[in-house]
């Protein structure tokens, strides 16, 4: 079953195109690795479809319902959950308060909340820096509580935006074992990155992104393999 | 009711005036905000600085404010420098509530200081000249509020010179554009914001020595002078030095040209309201970026 | 509630409850007259920061919702012969109304709101000095035969006044620690600290900004209304003043502590004897010193800004002296 699709999206910044007739889709239940140079507008891609930026032309639709121009407020209780590639985190709140102000959407009791929160936290390890403030987190724990905030809104499609940044390999691993568990229990992901070594060990199939235009979309092996692909990275996939 | 051309044109006359007072606190308000991303809510209040150092001078020296005016001027530069460094550098990596708060509190301190300090009196700037006037044909015009026009534009000219002929006028400039490239080029950004800052209450202290050369001063001026500031940067377009300027020449204009048609109260009434309808439709302004 | 806080809390509850008649059997006027500026501003300061430090949108405006609940008292009493007992909460109401009606304001960010908010106080001083009943002069509460004080709330001193303005504080302290503690209370945070984030996670910020707006004015209306009964006289001058009513909780909320519960009401314990007894003292008895009491404000602000920016409270806080929350 289709989760997500991308119709013939382009988006414009004045004379810049960000985007230009991107089509794409996601299927139940897979992980999607989006990939491409810097620049190709990956992030920007993930903005159109969680509502923050309109698209010029173009649709994105979700589940079977057009969801084209929503405002991302309006599309994540729809059961879309992303990460921001530049961390987000309510600094002068408390991690735990953090997860839980996501978890007021599905859980509206307090206890409840909490606990769906304290869960969360676990998954990602962060539990034992509950009462910290969050702006005190260095980059990597502020990463995996973007990750915690998204778990707990429950989300069908999960998307994450360069989750594995700054992580050394055996954070890595365990990064890649955490969301390949998560995909089986349900959840379909749409994965932004860079650290090759990261997506590959994840991914079934990947789209490439270069200039705004989508430029392979497949089977990873067969993509990775692509000489337009190998090209569009010009030193080769790192 | 009958209006003559002969209010009309002392009516331009007098908005132009008092457009040059406003348009030189707008000016140093662009600056700071331009280059540091700072509202400087203090800045009338070193307009009301500057006009009783002037006054000051005048009543202990002898001094006439407009000779002490360079000196005045480096006062009010060496004390915005001085308060830059310990009141806004810290907090230009915070949140903007502080520096909201911290400007607001400088208001405070230099507003109600210089009423402790001078007592809650309005003053007169008595120089030989004040009562003075010139005619032109059927028309007189106050000499004090022509020297201080005439200063006001001298002012914006060499500040137009500075900016573009000088490498400091420069490298501020660069600085307000981009500060990364800035700093890449190897312009000492902490050097800049100093710079802005002085610079920025310094020509608006000069608007006040200007006016006190035919207003009367009080030391709680800041408050009526504070929003008509914000209001001539909004209208030129924060960003634009010159925009500023030229925006409290406008303001000026309308002040005193609807003056004759209608009640002061209305008028500043209307000019808050397009205020507010500025900053939501069109908080460019003019020349903004 | 841990027994240490509740002792404490019921020996200061025991505390403001006793204190005012204490004050008026030993014939305290000023200290009398002082706890009930404590208490007033508490609640102009506590709803100041529910939209302030909660909700992160600093309002340089509140006094306009001031004047409306206080103008509403008034005139509800001196023309329609209502009851200031409902007078203050329809004020409050009014208030409230205006409030909303101000919202399109949030469509602007930080400074350019708060600058915007300090405009709508001159726009409404205005207004009122042109249109409202009294204009410029204001208006007068009369004198009224003894039978009729409990109707129309005149009293002498301000004894009985603190009860009517504790009473309100305490409405005011149980609804919004009621809304703090569950979602509302987050969401408004999470509008503060990145409102991008909160909108990922469905908050809808517009809204819950207005949320936060009708419970601050409302307040700050019934604020309002209960300087009408104490004072007796309202103009547009009194009730629309940038400084004493607009930014004076600020300071007090910011000295407090602006990201804590408890912060605008110890600002205010704290601020307020410091701003009266420079005002009463030096400035009343030597006019020529007029405006320490405003500068002394500026050096608290200042220090707080610089150097203890989460107040009192945060400070506490910060120190493992006191929990969060």
């Amino acid at each position: 079953m289709r989760v997500l699709r991308v119709d013939n999206v382009t988006k414009r910044f004045g004379g810049l195109v960000a985007l230009r007739n991107v089509t794409m889709e996601v299927n139940e239940g897979e992980i999607l690795g989006l990939i491409g140079p810097n620049g190709a507008g990956k992030t920007t891609l993930l903005n159109v479809i969680t509502g923050y930026l309109k698209p010029e032309e173009g649709k994105v639709i979700y589940m079977g319902k057009d969801i084209t121009g929503l405002p991302p407020y309006k599309i994540t209780p729809l059961g879309i959950a992303r990460t921001f590639q530049i961390v987000k985190p309510l600094s002068n709140m408390t991690v735990l308060e953090n997860v839980l102000t996501g978890a007021f959407m599905k859980h509206k009791r307090l206890e409840e909340a909490l606990e769906k929160s304290k869960t969360a936290l676990d998954i990602v390890g962060l539990s034992d820096k509950s009462d910290l403030l969050a702006g005190s987190l260095n980059v990597v724990e502020k990463k995996r509580l973007e990750l915690a905030r998204a778990l707990v809104l429950e989300p069908k499609l999960l998307l994450l935006d360069e989750v594995a940044a700054g992580l050394n390999p055996v954070e890595i691993e365990g990064m890649i074992s955490l969301l390949k568990k998560l995909n089986s229990e349900g959840i379909t992901m749409v994965v932004i990155e860079h650290v090759m070594k990261f997506i590959m060990g994840l991914v079934d199939r990947l789209v490439v992104l270069h200039y705004g235009e989508k430029i392979a979309d497949g089977p990873k092996e067969e993509v990775s393999n692509d000489p337009k692909v190998i090209e569009a990275y010009l030193g080769g996939i790192e | 009711m009958v209006i003559e051309l002969g209010s009309i044109i002392g009516a331009f006359v007098s908005g132009l005036v008092i457009g040059s007072i406003y348009a030189l606190v707008s000016l140093g308000l662009a600056i700071i905000w331009g280059v540091m991303n700072v509202i400087n809510f203090a800045q009338a209040d070193f307009m009301a600085l500057g006009a009783f150092i002037g006054f000051l001078l005048l009543e202990s020296l002898g001094i006439d404010p407009l000779i002490s005016l360079i000196l005045i001027f480096g006062i009010v530069f060496s004390i915005g420098v001085l308060t830059q460094r310990v009141a806004i550098e810290p907090i230009l990596k915070a949140p903007v509530l502080s520096q909201i708060t911290t400007t607001f509190a400088i208001l405070l301190i230099i507003r109600y200081g210089l009423e402790v300090f001078m007592g809650p009196y309005t003053r007169v700037v008595e120089v030989p000249y004040r009562d003075l006037f010139i005619r032109f044909g059927s028309i007189s015009v106050s000499v004090p509020q022509l020297i201080s026009l005439a200063v006001s534009l001298i002012v914006a000219f060499l500040l137009y010179l500075f900016m573009s002929r000088t490498f400091l006028g420069a490298a501020l400039k660069a600085t307000a554009q981009d500060m990364l490239a800035a700093q890449l080029h190897g312009i000492d950004i902490k050097y800049m914001y100093r710079l802005a800052f002085g610079l920025g209450v310094g020509i608006s202290a000069i608007g006040g020595v200007l006016l006190s050369l035919f207003y009367p001063i009080y030391p709680e001026m800041g408050a009526f002078f504070c929003m008509i500031a914000f209001i001539s940067v909004v209208l030129g377009g924060f960003g634009s030095i010159f925009g500023a300027y030229l925006g409290g020449i406008i303001i000026g204009l309308v002040e005193t040209i609807s003056a004759l048609f209608i009640s002061p109260s209305l008028k500043t009434l209307a000019a808050f309201v397009v205020f507010i309808l500025i900053l939501l439709f069109r908080p460019k302004g003019m020349f903004g970026r | 509630m841990r027994l240490r806080e509740l002792i404490l809390a019921s020996i200061i509850i025991a505390l403001l409850l006793i204190l005012p008649i204490l004050f008026m059997v030993l014939d305290l006027g000023f200290a009398a007259a002082a706890l009930f500026l404590c208490v007033l501003y508490s609640i102009m300061s506590m709803a100041w920061n529910f939209l302030g430090g909660y909700a992160g949108q600093v309002s340089f405006g509140h006094a306009v919702f001031f004047g409306v609940g206080a103008y509403t008292t008034m005139v509800l009493l001196l023309y329609y012969e209502v009851t200031p007992w409902i007078g203050i909460p329809i004020g409050g109401l009014l208030a409230a109304l205006t409030g909303l009606g101000l919202s399109f304001l949030f469509r602007l960010k930080s400074h350019w709101f708060s600058l915007s908010t300090l405009a709508t106080v001159t726009i409404f001083l205005l207004l009122f000095q042109e249109f409202a009943p009294g204009r410029a002069a204001g208006l007068q509460v009369p004198i009224v035969p003894r039978e009729k004080e409990f109707y129309y709330l005149r009293y002498a001193g301000a004894y009985y006044y603190i009860y009517l303005a504790l009473a309100y504080l305490a409405v005011e302290l149980l609804l919004m620690r009621y809304l703090v503690k569950r979602d509302i209370g987050y969401y408004l945070q999470a509008i503060r600290e990145d409102e991008e984030t909160a909108m990922s996670l469905g908050i809808n910020p517009f809204k819950y900004k207005v949320l936060a707006m009708l419970v601050s004015s409302f307040f700050m209306g019934v604020a309002g209304g209960i300087y009408t009964v104490r004072f007796r006289f309202v103009d547009p001058y009194c009730v629309f003043d940038i400084l004493l009513i607009s930014i004076y909780p600020v300071i007090a909320s910011l000295l407090g502590g602006m990201y804590t519960f408890w912060g605008p009401v110890i600002g205010s314990f704290v601020f307020v004897p410091i701003f009266e007894y420079v005002r009463s003292n030096i400035v009343t008895a030597f006019p020529r010193y007029y405006g320490l009491h405003f500068l002394v404000a500026g050096i608290i602000l200042f220090f707080i800004s610089l150097r203890v920016p989460r107040g009192i409270v945060g400070w506490l806080e910060s120190k493992g002296y006191i929990r969060r929350g």
